[in-house]
């Protein structure tokens, strides 16, 4: 884009902000603005979990806020600009896709404070002050619903499938195929990628063709890590009725008495608690890593699947957690 | 020389308003001293506070007397109620060393705790005729009559640097609740709010300037009090055994808590002008009475041998050890289970007594912890300060799970359990949080509790009359009192299991990720 | 073993039946001379709209109808702007393609109040065989479909007619065909496959989900290259695509240490060497992509 382009696109937001901001009743409240990954609200995932927190924060403190859904790559960036040129004290953006974009404007606007959901750490990167870096400790959720597999399987194999094949989805692999191993060594856990592209996110029946030759194979648990591929998962598992686990947010609903639990990221909480940090002067910049420690990840437990998990490996896996959280068990996170 | 003066006549000006304003501070408004505490439960001897594994001695009557001795100029000390339960000193007294300790610290006024009733009303009758200061409870009502009891004042005014200070007092209306209902037989507690208002106004009238509300009701209570007071300007609290460093306000009005156990001594300093008669700034600060910094002070000290010198010393008599330090509070990743070691200690010892087959025994009920290594008489009065005794009663299965789902929504008081295991999800609706209840039996293994199956239960005198509004213990059946005195039989049973050993085992599990929303 | 290869080629025929649909699809569309890599984007609205239809109607049956005119529907959009407006025709695939990822999660979020994936319907009954098991009748269609379209095409006056008026609609048109009708008849029936296609992806999943097509539609227009435009070919290739993704999915489980990147790549090698003309050469039909009469493309 030409920087006549950027320009006129700038004045424009700006212009709409002036015109707007007398009379939408942001007036000496805090104004926090969030833009979605794609997929936006109703995702069942990642930005409705993400708008949870933000309403939440909304309910329970005297905030405004605003969001926008934005369709394909190149509204990221403006959308955050938009946010941040209008005089938004907080910019949410939700996704590893927002890391790059969300630097650089972090660096544009040093007064305005910015939020990074899933932030992408790589080395020479530096993140500004006033950019917080929301990074979770996948691999340590992983390991817990791990061990829950491994304990649960009767056929002494398991499955994980991940979508796209990137380091970010092998921290759920390591995590996964560690926490089987903690609880049982002799346990096999199969391991198959959907693609190498984004498509791998979205293959549903790919996922389903690749958990049914799993489940063919013996496995009888599978955790995958793959998006919406993860329902052709579910699907599978409804069809076979063998156990899934799910991941993000809670799947049980997608397959009810098929999910046997879900890893989960606790997008709403590190929502909520950054805008309230912020409300209390406490915004802090810098990578966060998020884990079972900060409860940033975890398994579900409740009263939907209390019925396919035995009490007794709860206790176990309470036990793996603590371990964890105390440093007793280290994960190690492959180098590829 | 034009220069000279345009900037000469506005420092002048300045120079001539703050002399001014130094003078009228200096000459019209008051410094008022208040001391305050609550909740000293008895601990006329230092405390211990565990911290990171470090020990420390803090507070204690004495400890407040050299405090108190430091400050150069006059005060008023007020205390908001809880005097004298928790130690044995304070019980086995029934709380008389605690009221003449405080007319020796010079106390002018005190509020009436929940506590406060523990050893019976002509208890409490005695103390407030023996004690030199009025006892306040201006929502204490006698059903008989309508009026406050004779033995509580609602309200006292008393002067400090010629300026009129009016106190009132209030108690927590959950008493029915949290105490033992023939205690309060004949007693009635009228809304705080509506009392407390009355009350200010009933002392402005009688020329009180200032106004401070000593509330035993919990600092959350206070600071919804707040919103609707009219004409209190201070609230000192209690109750909650909570310490504002800095105090809270909430619209014009200010509230402290000074934590608890005489560990403490809340210090506000009023400015008040004579001439607006309006209060124009306060400071305060919560005083650690921290042993190493405010050792006892020497005639409390005399005063306390002289006159209960062989209590104490029979208090002091080592009866076993510990091999562990078990604390009763939870910290860190254990107050999400909820589970205590003293919790597991003491349900485990009223299930073997008794044969039951599951105990409880609220956690608001164990009050101090026992250090590791030698336990002493003291250490368990003030672990089990109430003499509860041991009830046994049957329980439907679908009962216990009422109790436990209950116990999963408390915020203060949880259940410790022996006999069970329980799972539960804190985030999810009350009432819908117990997951699992599972029993562990030798022989048949484990299995999960049965709706409609008996069980023998035995818990304390006070949880089996609905106490922490525990009501279910009230619809069981063949209840029957052992006698057996809960703190007596801890003794015992440390004179013969001396080391006692118990840790945090698992049998509370809160798998809930939100604690924190 | 057997149970092992079985299980392979169900599943070879599963991933297939998709690209062999489109495929197929492909083959009518571009016959006729308009070329159609909306093909991607026809299967994803008739995935949806098989969903919207078991959804609303109650049946499965009514769905799979449903999908089928969905992609009839987007399919003729496609021929308006291609015949009718003379749009390049790659253009008006791309957009038909981009159109169709937004209107699908469009609806998806206006019906079924999500932007992730639709509620569960009701699937097909599987028709059960000896040896092989329950299948779904869509398969069995798509083998009717397969033979249909090879005689439709090669042995009757209308498959004449259609492949005339894209190898040179001038010709046909000189003998009194109506090129126009012949075209918008073949990119209609693309869309009629290429809508089964989708309302098949749906009805595996019992769901639409946002973007499920996945890029099938391109592997179906490869497996039409790969099959010189004939749909015996165009379902042969499918097949082989199918088989190479059913053994990388075979290998991923079973712990083989190839990397699943190369074989995956498979199909899209061969489609490579295909076209570069290294395995026998596959000429499209001569007219394909010209819009007829071409005086009036300006």
């Amino acid at each position: 884009m030409s920087s006549t382009v950027k320009f006129l696109f700038i004045s424009v937001f700006l212009l709409g902000g002036c015109t707007a901001g007398k009379n939408d009743g942001s007036a000496g409240k805090l104004k926090v603005g969030l833009v979605f990954d794609i997929g936006g609200r109703g995702d069942k995932s990642f930005n409705d979990s993400a708008y949870r927190g933000l309403e939440k924060a909304k309910a329970d403190f005297d905030i405004y806020t605003e969001y926008v859904e934005p369709g394909s790559g190149a509204d990221r960036e403006s959308a955050l600009r938009m946010f941040a040129s209008r005089g938004f004290d907080l910019v949410f953006g939700i996704g590893i896709l927002f890391t790059d974009d969300i630097t650089r404007i972090a660096n544009d606007f040093p007064d305005v404070d910015f939020v990074c959901i899933d932030y992408n750490i790589s080395e020479g990167l530096n993140v500004p002050d006033n950019l917080a870096a929301i990074n979770y400790s996948e691999q340590e959720g992983s390991f817990l619903v791990g061990s829950i597999a491994g304990l649960m399987t009767k056929t002494g194999t398991v499955g994980f499938i991940g979508g796209m094949d990137i380091p970010l989805i092998h921290k759920f692999e390591t995590g996964f195929v560690q926490g089987v191993k903690e609880v049982n060594p002799g346990c096999r856990v199969l391991v198959a990628y959907a693609g190498v592209t984004g498509e791998a996110f979205k293959n549903p029946a790919k996922g389903k063709e690749l958990a049914l030759s799993q489940y063919h194979s013996g496995a009888d648990i599978i955790y995958h890590a793959s998006g919406s591929t993860g329902l052709g998962v579910f699907e599978a598992a409804r069809e076979k009725d063998m156990l899934a686990i799910g991941v993000d947010s809670d799947q049980y609903h997608e397959a009810p008495g098929n999910i046997l639990t879900s890893m989960i990221k606790r997008v709403d909480v590190s929502v909520y608690h950054i805008i309230r940090n912020k409300m209390t002067g406490q915004f802090e910049g810098g990578i966060k890593q998020l884990g079972l420690k900060d409860n940033g990840v975890g398994y579900i437990y409740d009263e939907n699947n209390r019925f396919l998990i035995s009490p007794d490996i709860i206790s176990r896996v309470e036990e793996l957690k603590r371990k964890i959280i105390d440093g007793e068990i280290e994960i190690q996170l492959e180098e590829k | 020389m034009k220069y000279l003066r345009r900037i000469a006549v506005p420092v002048f000006a300045a120079g001539l308003f703050l002399a001014a304003y130094g003078y009228y501070w200096n000459r019209y408004v008051v410094e008022l001293d208040v001391v305050y505490t609550s909740d000293g439960h008895g601990h006329v001897f230092p405390s211990m506070m565990y911290k990171d594994g470090k020990k420390t001695a803090i507070g204690g009557m004495s400890a407040l007397g050299n405090f108190l001795g430091r400050l150069k100029r006059d005060y008023l000390l007020a205390d908001s109620g809880d005097i004298f339960q928790g130690t044995p000193e304070g019980i086995l007294t029934e709380g008389r060393i605690v009221v003449e300790l405080m007319d020796l610290l010079g106390y002018d006024v005190m509020a009436v705790g929940n506590h406060d009733f523990d050893m019976g009303r002509e208890t409490l009758e005695e103390l407030s005729g023996l004690a030199g200061f009025p006892m306040l409870g201006a929502n204490i009502i006698d059903a008989g009559t309508g009026l406050n009891p004779g033995y509580i004042k609602d309200a006292f005014i008393t002067e400090l640097n010629g300026v009129k200070v009016g106190f009132t007092g209030i108690l927590t209306q959950d008493m029915k609740f949290i105490t033992m209902g023939e205690n309060i037989e004949g007693l009635e507690f009228a809304d705080p709010l509506e009392t407390a208002n009355e009350s200010a106004a009933r002392l402005r009238k009688k020329g009180a300037e200032i106004i401070i509300l000593l509330s035993h009701q919990g600092a959350e209570k206070d600071m919804q009090l707040a919103e609707g007071l009219e004409g209190v300007d201070i609230v000192l609290g209690g109750h909650t055994h909570l310490k504002f460093d800095e105090p809270k306000k909430v619209r014009r009005v200010l509230i402290c808590e000074p934590g608890c156990h005489f560990q403490y001594a809340g210090h506000l300093k009023i400015y008040y002008s004579i001439i607006e008669r309006k209060i124009m700034s306060y400071s305060n600060r919560v005083v650690p009475l921290l042993a190493s910094r405010y050792p006892g002070k020497k005639e409390i000290d005399e005063f306390i041998s002289e006159s209960f010198g062989e209590l104490t010393a029979r208090m002091n008599e080592v009866i076993g050890a510990s091999d562990v330090l078990m604390l009763h509070r939870t910290y860190g990743e254990d107050s999400k289970n909820g589970e205590l070691a003293l919790g597991n200690w003491q349900t485990d010892m009223m299930r073997e007594l008794t044969g039951c087959d599951f105990a409880f025994q609220n956690s608001g009920g164990i009050r101090a912890a026992i250090p590791d290594g030698d336990i002493r008489v003291r250490d368990v009065w003030e672990l089990s300060p109430f003499g509860n005794t041991l009830v046994k009663m049957v329980l439907k299965g679908s009962q216990v799970r009422r109790l436990l789902e209950q116990s999963a929504s408390a915020k203060q008081s949880r259940l410790q359990v022996s006999g069970l295991k329980m799972i539960y999800n804190s985030s999810l609706p009350e009432g819908r949080r117990v997951l699992n209840i599972i029993i562990k039996d030798e022989e048949a293994g484990l299995s999960e509790i049965e709706d409609e199956k008996e069980y023998t239960v035995v818990t304390n005198s006070f949880l089996a009359e609905g106490g922490d509004g525990y009501s279910v213990f009230s619809e069981g059946t063949e209840i029957e009192d052992t006698g057996l005195i809960l703190r007596d039989e801890e003794i015992k049973y440390i004179k013969g299991n001396s080391p006692i050993h118990a840790r945090i085992e698992g049998r509370m599990i809160n798998v809930s990720l939100d604690e924190d929303w | 073993m057997t149970d092992f290869v079985l299980n392979i080629l169900l599943q070879t025929v599963r991933i297939s039946v998709p690209y062999i649909l489109a495929a197929v699809g492909g083959v009518f569309s571009e016959s006729s001379g308009v070329i159609n890599i909306g093909l991607e984007g026809i299967m994803l609205n008739g995935a949806f709209c098989s969903v919207v239809g078991t959804y609303y109607l109650g049946n499965p049956w009514l769905g799979l109808i449903a999908g089928v005119t969905g992609g009839i529907i987007t399919s003729v959009i496609h021929a308006v702007s291609c015949i009718r407006y003379k749009v390049n025709h790659i253009v008006s695939g791309v957009a038909i393609n981009i159109f169709a990822v937004g209107i699908t999660k469009f609806f998806l979020i206006l019906v079924f109040g999500s932007s992730s994936n639709s509620a569960r319907i009701i699937p097909l009954k599987l028709i059960t065989f000896p040896v092989i098991g329950g299948i779904s009748p869509v398969i069995v269609i798509t083998v009717f479909i397969v033979v249909l379209a090879h005689v439709i095409l090669f042995k009757t006056p209308f498959g004449l007619r259609l492949r005339a008026c894209g190898e040179n609609p001038a010709a046909a048109d000189s003998l009194g065909i109506n090129v126009w009708l012949m075209r918008y008849s073949g990119v209609a029936i693309s869309g009629a496959l290429a809508g089964l296609a989708g309302a098949w992806l749906a009805m595996q999943q019992s769901q639409f989900t946002s973007n499920m097509s996945s890029g099938r539609g391109f592997i179906a227009l490869a497996a039409m290259i790969f099959g010189k435009w004939t749909p015996l070919g165009a379902t042969g290739a499918a097949l082989i695509f199918g088989l190479a993704e059913s053994i990388q999915i075979h290998v991923q489980t079973m712990g083989v240490n190839i990397p699943s990147q190369f074989i995956q790549s498979i199909p899209y090698l061969l489609t490579i060497i295909v076209l570069s003309g290294l395995i026998g050469r596959s000429e499209p039909p001569a007219a394909v992509g010209k819009p007829y009469p071409e005086e009036l493309s300006l």
